[in-house]
């Protein structure tokens, strides 16, 4: 991130944080005592957390006021810096990065045969990502050919090696 | 002294003559650690903790061997990416590419792969020696420390990686080490068994486990990074000589020693790591150098001491883990959780419970520095061509091998999501300068922490001022504090008012009477 981005990066994390802080606080606060049962007080679930939370307020408070000293509240926004912003290549490698890990990590794995998901995920990937880099428009058959083969490859290979070798039952 | 070299030496012969077959996982983890380490996108942290996985049932001694080798392969790995790409493998040779990269660009990559792998060598060398000295000493000591000990210590390990892991921020440092803290309390907590935060989930009461986290944020996290970066160019031309010549490396003898003890010290701070060995060492040397005007340019000296700093560091990073059961490094948090997990217990009483395994360890980390030597001097030309992979080719093997290896752990699809989650939430914090060595070493100790808190408030009954009882606990105490405040404006200004106080009194005293 640009450094002149930071404060406004800062008050909007530090606002984030400074609430998460309060939810564990008052969280913390909402745990079993245990009194019933005669647990000592210096015990219960609560406390360990419980100051924590406190403790990451108070941190989150003083980079919210340095945040304030330093102008992050003025984000600038308006509707070419919004547009800017989302046609940069960098944020669009990093969101698809993160949208097909993800559902390769959450949605197929587990629903769906190992070798079959592995297989179509990094068939995906490296047809997303070699047609963005590609230089050559014609060179793209072969692309696809060689991505094929490396998605067989390594759903296959990695599959193997984690069940037969390393014993591991595939998820 | 005696005992514990006769122990080293019994771990060596039983390596090198009772169990040959442990030579070959030797070689092959040192030179996969190599390659891993060498990888952008592939860090040290990664490369241990999917080892985990893979090792899981093997014994406990071969497996910590080849988790040793993996790891010592992997940092001296990174510098061949920082020479002859100028981005550094692992975060560990980021100092590795100030010189490294000039050396390659004046056609002398060869020879800065001889450098850099010698230096690793003797960093490494000079590393084990401290671990085998002090690693006793320290775990004899700690057998006194008691709750309130290792309540401040804990503290102390939060606020010190904090320090050191976001020297412009660091606030930033010590924000994620107490989230760090927070994730180890979530699940059961160990008075009542009561779950804490799971909000009804069976997955949650479990807790979140250790390795799926560090293989997210340092693994998924790294993914996302270099997939979001332009393309990457190896420098071109022949790799001539690699074999560095004696003068070049006895001439800077001084720095080298200085570099080994600096790299250890370092890495022997919990949670704070390799990379800053490296830099310390570059800084130190930099500013005590002859040649001071090189540094940056191509100098030997500079490339020498980063390495030297940086593999001294893992050895450094070991002795905590052994003595203490607190991490000094990321990588070596990945070693304490598999050391655990083949029913190993380090910690203060490993001196008495487990003593040769610390010589073992030893053997281990020599037997992987003497690979790392050998391959990284003999395998350059063929490794070279293993850069040349495309990233678009190479992270999406990567990331299922995060995936299946977050699973293998407990078999649960839910440290698949674990991992994912701290993966993504680990970007963005390094996007926000917030560093991520904190967050794990708060994850491994928020347990210590946990228990220890409760336990010196039960015993003081909410009295802080036995928090400051014992000698030790006002120590660790005093510096932690001190760490806390020496950041902060009104310190620094203080600190000045004192620096200018002495000069002008020394100046007024040397001047001659009228």
């Amino acid at each position: 991130m640009k450094q002149e981005n930071m404060p406004k990066a800062d008050f909007v994390v530090s606002i984030l944080m400074m609430c998460f802080g309060v939810w564990i606080v008052v969280h913390s606060l909402q745990m079993p005592r245990f009194k019933e049962v005669g647990a000592n007080p210096f015990s219960v679930p609560g406390i360990v957390p419980g100051i924590l939370g406190i403790v990451i307020f108070i941190l989150s408070l003083v980079v919210f006021m340095r945040s304030l000293t330093r102008k992050g509240y003025r984000f600038g926004l308006n509707r070419q810096t919004l547009k800017n912003f989302f046609h940069e290549t960098s944020l669009q490698r990093m969101l698809l990065t993160i949208f097909i890990c993800t559902i390769y990590g959450i949605l197929m794995v587990g629903s769906m045969n190992y070798y079959l998901s592995t297989f179509f995920f990094v068939l995906v990937f490296l047809i997303l990502f070699q047609f963005l880099d590609a230089e050559n428009v014609n060179a793209r058959g072969k692309l696809l050919i060689l991505s094929v083969l490396q998605a067989v490859l390594v759903a296959g290979i990695v599959g193997a090696v984690f069940r037969y070798l390393f014993l591991v039952d595939l998820p | 002294m005696i005992d514990g070299f006769l122990m080293f030496s019994k771990a060596l012969w039983g390596f090198l003559v009772q169990n040959p077959v442990m030579i070959l996982y030797v070689l092959g983890a040192t030179q996969l650690g190599i390659i891993v380490g060498m990888l952008p996108g592939l860090t040290a942290t990664m490369g241990v903790a999917l080892m985990t996985t893979l090792t899981f049932k093997m014994e406990p001694d071969s497996a910590v061997l080849i988790l040793v080798c993996m790891y010592v392969g992997a940092i001296y790995g990174g510098s061949r990416s920082a020479i002859l790409l100028n981005i550094p493998g692992t975060p560990a040779n980021a100092a590795t590419a100030v010189d490294g990269y000039p050396l390659a660009r004046q056609g002398l990559a060869g020879k800065a792969i001889g450098i850099a792998t010698t230096g690793s060598f003797l960093g490494s060398v000079i590393g084990l020696l401290l671990l085998a000295f002090f690693t006793p000493l320290i775990g004899n000591f700690a057998l006194k420390f008691k709750s309130f000990e290792f309540f401040w210590l804990a503290i102390f390990g939060i606020v010190i990686c904090g320090n050191l892991t976001a020297p412009k921020d660091p606030l930033k440092g010590w924000i994620a080490g107490f989230l760090g803290l927070f994730v180890a309390t979530i699940g059961m907590e160990p008075y009542h068994a009561y779950q804490r935060f799971s909000f009804g989930y069976m997955d949650l009461s479990g807790g979140i486990h250790l390795i799926p986290a560090m293989v997210g944020a340092f693994g998924f996290a790294e993914i996302i990074t270099v997939m979001k970066q332009p393309k990457l160019e190896v420098v071109k031309g022949k790799i001539e000589r690699i074999f560095p010549r004696y003068r070049d490396i006895s001439k800077y003898w001084r720095s080298i020693i200085r570099s080994g003890l600096v790299g250890t010290f370092v890495g022997a701070i919990p949670g704070v790591g390799e990379d800053i060995a490296a830099w310390t060492s570059y800084d130190l040397a930099k500013n005590s150098s002859k040649e001071a005007d090189k540094f940056g340019k191509g100098s030997i000296e500079g490339l020498l001491v980063a390495e030297t700093g940086n593999n001294s560091a893992v050895a450094g990073a070991m002795i905590p883990v052994l003595s203490l059961a607190i991490p000094g490094s990321a990588p070596a948090a990945v070693l304490l959780a598999a050391m655990f997990i083949h029913g190993v217990r380090p910690g203060p009483l490993i001196m008495i419970e487990f003593p040769e395994f610390v010589y073992q360890v030893v053997a281990m980390v020599l037997l992987a520095t003497v690979a790392m030597f050998v391959l990284g001097l003999s395998m350059v030309r063929p490794l070279v061509k293993v850069l040349a992979i495309r990233r678009a080719r190479l992270m999406p093997v990567v990331f299922v091998l995060c995936v299946i290896g977050s699973y293998a752990i407990q078999a649960r699809l839910f440290d698949i999501g674990v991992m994912v989650v701290f993966g993504i939430l680990g970007y963005f914090m390094r996007e926000m300068d917030y560093p991520i060595a904190p967050l794990v070493l708060g994850i491994i100790l928020g347990t210590i922490l946990d228990k220890n808190l409760i336990r010196s408030l039960i015993i003081s009954e909410g009295n802080p001022l036995f928090f400051l009882q014992s000698p030790i606990s006002l120590i660790i105490a005093s510096v932690t504090l001190l760490t806390f405040f020496s950041r902060t404006r009104w310190f620094q200004a203080l600190k000045s008012k004192i620096r200018d106080s002495i000069k002008n009194k020394i100046v007024r005293r040397s001047k001659p009477p009228r």
